[in-house]
């Protein structure tokens, strides 16, 4: 085989951190989103932390297992759906649906990592006070100088995490129905916001489910 | 051996075949000779179709050989399909030219 097609080897780290789906796609890719959504829904399920949308992450009430990975696979469906009938529209049947589903599951592995912040006591602590001052404006709230410090730092690891998710998102989308350039982007973006109202309008029915 | 060079290092125009010798008897050919169309594709293109082949055009073997993913085969085929259908135009308009 031809070693100069090979992507050189110092590229590989970066591939695979921004890129997996180079090496990784279908069914493979499937499997191991599937893995993350569930352990998402998990870490999630012990702290509170809902995905509730396709870029929403929020620490919320308490909620059966059920629910958190029901959260996770609409999130990942709503996204995967959109994006399956933007390739359709803009490439035909030119490429495979398992890649479309399988590598939007492997793209949101960095909610694995927002969850685990997510869940810190002292995260819980901020959002109890927060809930309580917006309850009572005039009660100032009670925050801790260490949990404040833990709460900002979680909330920009989170944001980091939401940025790396939507740009691996975003390679998917390319790599799976082979689009480039402004066709790519444009249509992404159009996909990212129609999912995002496409999972609320989803997730709705869920939350009527659990408080009844 | 060196890669055959494709391309005009100057101007960056499509080299053409002026000269072919035999290792043999050394026996030369002179002419002007286009490039056939595989040729065109550079030395990485070629040995992708090459592996292509030896797979009997499987992008599932390919993808296993080259350790890459399938869709990632796959854009890579679509982008030489592209660019022989490239050629195939320049071609087959040079030829009209030359008929006027």
């Amino acid at each position: 085989m031809n070693e100069q097609i090979e992507p050189q080897k110092t590229n590989r780290l970066v591939i695979w951190l921004f890129n997996p789906f180079q090496y990784l796609a279908g069914w493979q890719a499937l499997i191991v989103g599937i893995i993350g959504i569930v352990a998402a829904a998990l870490i999630g399920s012990i702290g509170n932390v809902h995905f509730d949308g396709v870029l929403d992450l929020h620490i919320g009430a308490e909620a059966p297992l059920w629910f958190f990975i029901a959260e996770g696979f609409i999130d990942w469906l709503s996204l995967a759906i959109v994006l399956l009938i933007a390739g359709l529209i803009l490439k035909g049947i030119s490429f495979r649906i398992i890649d479309i589903f399988g590598t939007q599951a492997l793209s949101r592995w960095p909610m694995l990592f927002s969850a685990a912040v997510g869940m810190l006591p002292a995260n819980q602590r901020v959002t109890e006070a927060l809930m309580k001052m917006i309850q009572n404006p005039n009660q100032p709230p009670v925050l801790p100088i260490a949990d404040t410090v833990v709460f900002a730092a979680a909330m920009i690891v989170i944001l980091v995490m939401l940025v790396w998710m939507v740009a691996m998102m975003y390679r998917a989308y390319a790599v799976s129905c082979n689009l480039k350039g402004a066709k790519a982007i444009i249509s992404f973006i159009v996909a990212l916001l129609i999912a995002e109202a496409v999972s609320k309008l989803a997730l709705w029915p869920l939350f009527l489910l659990a408080n009844k | 051996m060196s890669n055959l060079p494709i391309q005009c290092p100057a101007c960056k125009e499509q080299l053409k075949v002026k000269q072919l010798a035999c290792e043999n008897c050394r026996t030369q050919v002179e002419g002007l000779y286009e490039l056939p169309l595989l040729m065109r594709l550079d030395t990485e293109e070629q040995a992708f179709l090459t592996d292509f082949i030896k797979c009997s055009g499987s992008l599932k073997d390919m993808a296993g050989l080259m350790k890459l993913s399938y869709p990632t085969v796959r854009n890579r085929l679509d982008e030489i399909i592209d660019k022989i259908k490239q050629f195939e135009k320049t071609v087959a308009k040079e030829a009209k030219e030359k008929d006027k």
